[in-house]
């Protein structure tokens, strides 16, 4: 029963990281090295800023209430967890 | 930025309140998800790491950038690039959000300022995580690189001809160091270092 309790485990965890290298969204470098855990986050994580869907949205608002932009580019995505 | 300075609750608060935010990611698909680089980041620059990798830009709604700064900025630093944005808001630009006939001089004079102020001091501590960096004397020293970028990215600021659009310069900007996770797929920046890094 252990045994097969194992083989199960095995299997799933297998199958979880299989599919975790397969998503491009959590590749950890450019050179597509095996992703890693993903870090815990704690809290309050980027839970403070209230961010427009696009940059033209963020434009309509800014003019409407005559307020400056701030406009953050970065490489990745600020909708995921990670850095 | 987004693990520390936009987690940051008065940063947040400012920027909610007097700002309409959004973000772009400049290399489609990727996404980081290893905190790695940025506990090394934060380990050895808590308060400043001027990256070309990220950079935030500061807009009127019509698309003309006021200011920007690359790379990583502690709460503390990021709030006062806020407030000089704001400033310039209040008082080079009229209610239509259109640049004051005198506007651009202000501008000028708000970045001269902030350059002939040696940056910042790096006081108390500052948390990531499960980390807290407490400033002591010795790593103020360590601050050269960086206030030399946000000196000389002031002075670049307090010179310029007219408002550039953000076309003109999301690609093209002033950074300190050139570490960047650009990869297939990604816009790739230019510009160039004012710290040689």
């Amino acid at each position: 029963m252990i045994y097969l309790s194992s083989i199960t485990t095995f299997i799933v965890l297998v199958a979880a990281s299989s599919l975790h290298a397969q998503d491009p969204s959590t590749r950890c470098a450019p050179s597509g090295q095996a992703a890693k855990p993903k870090p815990k986050p704690w809290a309050g994580y980027n839970q403070g800023v209230r961010w427009e869907k696009s940059l033209d949205e963020a434009k309509k608002r800014a003019a409407k209430e005559g307020k400056p932009i701030l406009f953050h580019q970065l490489v990745g995505a600020m909708d995921k967890e990670g850095c | 930025m987004r693990t520390v300075t936009f987690s940051n609750a008065e940063v947040a608060e400012r920027v909610n309140a007097d700002f309409v935010a959004a973000w772009s990611n400049r290399a489609p698909d990727f996404h980081n998800d290893d905190d790695g680089q940025e506990r090394r980041i934060f380990e050895k620059s808590p308060d400043s790491y001027a990256t070309k990798n990220i950079c935030t830009f500061f807009l009127t709604p019509g698309g003309e950038v006021v200011h920007y700064v690359a790379g990583y900025s502690s709460p503390a630093l990021f709030l006062g690039d806020l407030q000089l944005v704001l400033a310039a808001r209040r008082t080079a630009f009229d209610e239509s959000f259109s640049l004051k006939s005198d506007g651009l001089a202000t501008l000028h004079s708000l970045h001269a300022e902030r350059a002939k102020s040696d940056a910042w001091t790096a006081e108390g501590s500052i948390s990531y995580g499960d980390l807290t960096h407490r400033h002591t004397d010795e790593c103020r020293k360590k601050h050269h690189y960086e206030a030399k970028y946000r000196r000389e990215l002031h002075q670049h600021w307090s010179t310029v001809a007219a408002l550039p659009t953000l076309e003109k310069v999301r690609f093209d900007y002033l950074y300190g160091s050139s570490f960047t996770e650009e990869c297939d797929g990604a816009t790739p920046v230019t510009g160039r270092s004012l710290t040689g890094g």
